[in-house]
């Protein structure tokens, strides 16, 4: 069983986390949601098209606007008590790598610490812990917040990715985050060439293996552009495809910008595992 | 005992009641996946059944001959998995898990029905009261993607089956069954109607016609006599 906060989920579930950017620099959406009402309107369109949780972030992941504590906790706070007050049974994760972001937003009803900086501010699964939230365990290799990654090297990157990411998985237990609330998440392009983040798709069921359920962001992303040579607009069947091979090693919770198309995939692989009925087959049985 | 169709001799006794009910795998309610676009026949057919062997000594089931072949198993038809046993058709599999779905514990025994003859005799112990279950279906040529695509002359001919189940007209639905369309046009009850015909003649209680449909261009019919 997952715990997400105030919501639990089965272990067959294959759980889409729709990415809700309070930014104005995002790569994708350009500030399509930074107006909180906007924001709003957005989380209404992922609920409305089958996400189990949203991903509320108030910084760009890349160098972009400087956005200090204060700033980011005016986008985040707010946004994530009328979230909470208006879809109760919505999981609400909040990407950030502050602790007082993490409290605050846990304290407005937040039910999972996306910590996308992998640990950078030690006292972030702390406040997971306190507010007995979900916290996800990134591979960033040491990264600075916001630090574009150049020349990256790893001896066996999926190696690394699954070292740093147990050993915060563990670091998180021993303050008190709760075992079935953890995640562990591959952070493809995060300090990471093309080379890694194709080799980290290819290899994903060595982290399925690790027994902690696997998170993956790899929605409209670097290494799917320069994989087919397509920029930014044009990546969804890249990321399908990519999306594909991660549910079938495994992965559980799948962040992303497209959940009409991202919850077909994910359906069509289930049905391909035998994890899940078809939704009406009568071919040649009449 | 070996009679040749039409049967002209008359009915063993012991025959008490009839459902007659389709043999679409699709009433394993798990093989349309999450929807259940027969929820209404299952029910009715089930039905037909629990009222038909309700009180009854013995049950015989009717099936059309055919589908011994592969996949064997209509309960997991997708795993690769060998079967048990020796093969059973689908229709022998249909009528088990309706009288299962019924509840019936009355031991029933399948009779494999072709074109040409059936061994009526020991087929029923005429001391004892008996229920039959009819598996067939009716013309399977009604629409664009149906098995045999559209013949029109499916139409008159399942209206008219329809109107000999409801009037419970053995004669006529032996009769139909014998036409040389029936084939053509993929009748599966053309096998099993005139053995029915021939060890029921009448309707000689309450029932008739209770469900024809063809939701993918093939007829089903549940009839109770």
């Amino acid at each position: 069983m997952l715990r997400l906060g105030r919501h639990d989920f089965a272990d067959d579930r294959l759980l889409v986390m729709a990415i809700v950017n309070r930014t104005r620099d995002s790569f994708y959406d350009k500030g399509a949601t930074y107006a909180e009402d906007a924001a709003l309107d957005r989380v209404r369109q992922v609920v409305e098209q089958g996400a189990e949780i949203v991903d509320i972030g108030g910084v760009k992941a890349g160098p972009g606007e400087v956005v200090d504590l204060d700033e980011e906790l005016r986008r985040t706070v707010g946004f994530v008590a009328r979230v909470r007050e208006e879809f109760p049974g919505l999981v609400i994760s909040v990407d950030t790598w502050r602790h007082e972001v993490g409290h605050a937003v846990c304290e407005a009803g937040a039910d999972l610490l996306n910590d996308a900086w992998g640990g950078h501010d030690p006292q972030l699964m702390e406040a997971a812990a306190q507010h007995h939230a979900a916290y996800v365990c990134t591979h960033t290799n040491g990264a600075t917040p916001r630090q574009a990654p150049h020349r990256a090297t790893y001896a066996d990157v999926v190696r690394a990715a699954i070292d740093d990411t147990v050993a915060l998985a563990n670091r998180a237990l021993a303050v008190g985050v709760a075992r079935e609330s953890l995640l562990i998440d591959p952070a493809h392009d995060f300090e990471k060439t093309t080379w890694h983040s194709l080799e980290v798709t290819r290899r994903l069921d060595e982290m399925v293996a690790t027994g902690w359920p696997v998170l993956v962001s790899l929605s409209n992303k670097d290494f799917v552009g320069e994989a087919l040579d397509l920029p930014a607009g044009e990546r969804l069947v890249g990321t399908l495809a990519a999306t594909s091979i991660a549910a079938w090693h495994g992965a559980r919770v799948f962040r992303v910008h497209n959940v009409v198309e991202t919850r077909q995939t994910l359906d069509m692989v289930a049905s391909i595992r035998g994890d899940r009925p078809p939704a009406n087959a009568t071919r040649a049985l009449a | 005992m070996s009679l040749p169709y039409p049967y002209e001799a008359p009915s063993p006794h012991g025959v008490q009641m009839t459902a007659f009910v389709p043999m679409t795998p699709l009433l394993f309610r798990h093989l349309s996946g999450q929807s259940d676009p027969l929820a209404e026949l299952r029910a009715e057919a089930v039905e037909a059944v629990r009222t038909a062997c309700r009180g009854m000594e013995q049950v015989l089931v009717l099936c059309p001959v055919g589908g011994r072949e592969a996949p064997g198993e209509w309960h997991d038809p997708s795993r690769a998995r060998p079967v048990q046993g020796a093969p059973r058709s689908l229709a022998e599999q249909v009528g088990e898990h309706l009288l299962e779905l019924a509840g019936v514990e009355t031991p029933a025994s399948y009779l494999e029905c072709t074109d040409g003859e059936v061994d009526f005799a020991g087929l029923l112990d005429p001391r004892v009261t008996s229920a039959l279950v009819v598996l067939g279906d009716g013309a399977a040529a009604r629409s664009q993607a149906a098995p045999g695509h559209i013949d029109d002359r499916s139409f008159p001919y399942d209206d008219a089956v329809a109107a000999a189940l409801a009037a419970g007209d053995a004669t006529a639905l032996a009769e139909l069954a014998a036409r040389p369309e029936a084939a053509e046009l993929l009748v599966t009850g053309r096998h099993t109607w005139p053995v029915a015909a021939r060890l029921r003649p009448r309707l000689t209680g309450p029932g008739g016609l209770v469900h024809c449909s063809d939701p993918f261009g093939l007829t089903y019919f549940v009839a109770r006599w």
